[in-house]
């Protein structure tokens, strides 16, 4: 129990936004270099990421319906699209979702919305650094094999499959994009990401 | 914000009571797993798998932040975690996943702690992951971030099968990292179950989702590794599409498979169906995966002389 007890002069907070991906770069910079050779502040991180990870592990605490709008998600779905929800919360969200057809309905008609703005004329996306969420357009009867390490992209050539008109595309690379994307939400992930085989050359 | 409050408190009590009366927490894989994903630090990892005499290893810059990793290499760019993942690269694609896993690790493997070392002149230690009481996986822990520095995943005859190993560290991040992803995300929602065993040797069926191409994708795992099957009506010629490698078989059955530096793919056609699995596992996890998965067959003639006629 001892290390739940926190210094309130100590560094708990910055730490706790650090891990939640939430400073400024110029804050990010003061806590690397506080973790980089300070004894008592690495201690802390650690005693502060062991109560996350204890949160994290227990049993999902399940809101009650009676306090949440409708017993829905309401506005927070918008703040999970944006990227707004800080990591417990949203996990919640998540969770929810995989449970209530409503709101994954909601929220993906929230999404067509975002696109369709998106996709007005005289909208400049790349003012805001945003690249296209669109999946490349499938490629008939062509199956490739790429984006891969270089060993077995040595190895590997891209094909065309053969037969009749309707033959199935797969384009192996975006398998394993969305192997990659899923698994990553998976504890699994963290000891050996395989994101490797898409940044080699 | 009071809903928030009620939930952070409520939170902060249920966790309170709970270390109270599990003081053996620390102790368990899925606590290690979640410090490694909470961990920061940056550098260069290589990353390497050899299987039957065949061998494929890539490196990759990394920083890890707030359980998202950002891996690079050359113009390539990939930002992944939590079901998320951007790539900035030749196919570049951002996709969102709905679907988290809890699994009790502790029913196939069992975690134990073998002892102090150095990797990179850190102190470290070493973590053993046995199943069925032999050694599957060996971690190296960096003490004071918890990183995984190095991991090494064996194949059930004892040998390497996959490594992983840090050849530049730190504990610190780009701060560009911190800054607020506004990119948009394609958001992939579970559907409906497929005709898809929901345990496959022991890996579970957790989720399916419209794949790529219009195929389905089901997603699998155990806790530790995992795969995707993908799978689309239709048939591919796969010894014309895949140069240069040999059909891999299991159980008489033949496939394609391409070993990459941390992971597999394994191509096959079913009757009228054509079948991907893209994963992370072991090859005699993968060979027992294989014989609960639609086997390898061709279509009746009548479909064949259907589709020449009329495609």
């Amino acid at each position: 129990m001892a290390d739940l007890i926190f210094d309130p002069d100590a560094h708990g907070e910055l730490f706790s936004a650090y891990l939640d991906g939430q400073l400024t770069p110029a804050e990010v910079v003061v806590v690397s270099e506080l973790l980089d050779g300070d004894e008592d502040a690495i201690k802390e991180f650690l005693a502060l990421r062991h109560v996350r990870t204890s949160l994290r592990l227990l049993p999902e605490f399940e809101v009650p319906a009676a306090l949440l709008p409708d017993g829905h998600l309401g506005d927070r779905l918008s703040a999970y699209l944006d990227g707004e929800l800080v990591t417990l919360e949203h996990r919640r969200v998540t969770k929810h979702l995989v449970d209530c057809s409503d709101c994954r309905a909601e929220l993906q008609e929230l999404d067509g919305a975002r696109i369709a703005v998106r996709s007005l004329p005289g909208v400049d996306t790349t003012m805001t650094g945003e690249i296209a969420a669109t999946p490349a357009p499938p490629r008939r009867r062509r199956i490739v094999a790429g984006g891969i390490g270089a060993a077995a992209a040595a190895a590997l050539l891209v094909g065309l499959a053969v037969g009749g008109s309707g033959d199935p595309v797969f384009v192996l690379d975006d398998l394993a994009t969305h192997h990659i994307a899923r698994a990553s939400a998976e504890p699994g992930f963290a000891v050996l990401p395989a994101a490797i085989e898409l940044a080699a050359p | 914000m009071i809903i928030r409050r009620v939930l952070t408190i409520g939170g902060l009590v249920a966790m309170i009571a709970v270390v109270g009366v599990v003081p053996a927490l620390a102790d368990d894989l899925a606590d290690y797993l979640a410090d490694a994903g909470d961990a920061v630090y940056s550098g260069r990892r290589v990353v390497g798998t050899t299987w039957d005499g065949l061998e494929s290893v890539g490196v990759v810059e990394i920083q890890h932040l707030g359980g998202m990793a950002t891996l690079a290499s050359g113009s390539s760019l990939a930002t992944i975690g939590g079901g998320r993942m951007r790539f900035d690269g030749p196919s570049g694609a951002a996709l969102s996943f709905i679907g988290a896993t809890q699994f009790d690790l502790s029913s196939r493997y069992v975690v134990s702690s073998s002892g102090s070392t150095e990797h990179l002149g850190r102190s470290a230690h070493v973590l053993d992951v046995t199943e069925a009481g032999f050694l599957r996986m060996r971690i190296i822990v960096d003490d004071s971030s918890s990183a995984p520095v190095a991991t090494e995943v064996y194949a059930r005859d004892g040998s390497v099968f996959r490594y992983s190993a840090m050849i530049e560290f730190s504990v610190s991040v780009d701060p560009e990292m911190a800054m607020t992803d506004e990119h948009p995300y394609e958001m992939m929602l579970p559907v409906d179950q497929v005709g898809l065993p929901v345990d496959a040797a022991g890996y579970q069926l957790v989720d399916v989702y419209a794949g790529p191409q219009g195929a389905s994708q089901a997603f699998y795992t155990d806790g530790l590794f995992s795969f995707s099957v993908f799978t689309t009506t239709g048939r591919v010629n796969w010894e014309d599409a895949i140069d240069g490698e040999l059909p891999y078989t299991v159980d008489g059955q033949s496939y394609w498979r391409v070993i990459n530096p941390a992971s597999l793919w394994v191509m096959w056609n079913a009757p009228g169906t054509t079948i991907a699995l893209v994963g992370d596992l072991p090859p005699d996890h993968l060979e027992a995966v294989l014989g609960e998965l639609p086997k390898p067959g061709i279509d009746g003639w009548m479909t064949r002389m259907w589709r020449r006629l009329f495609g």
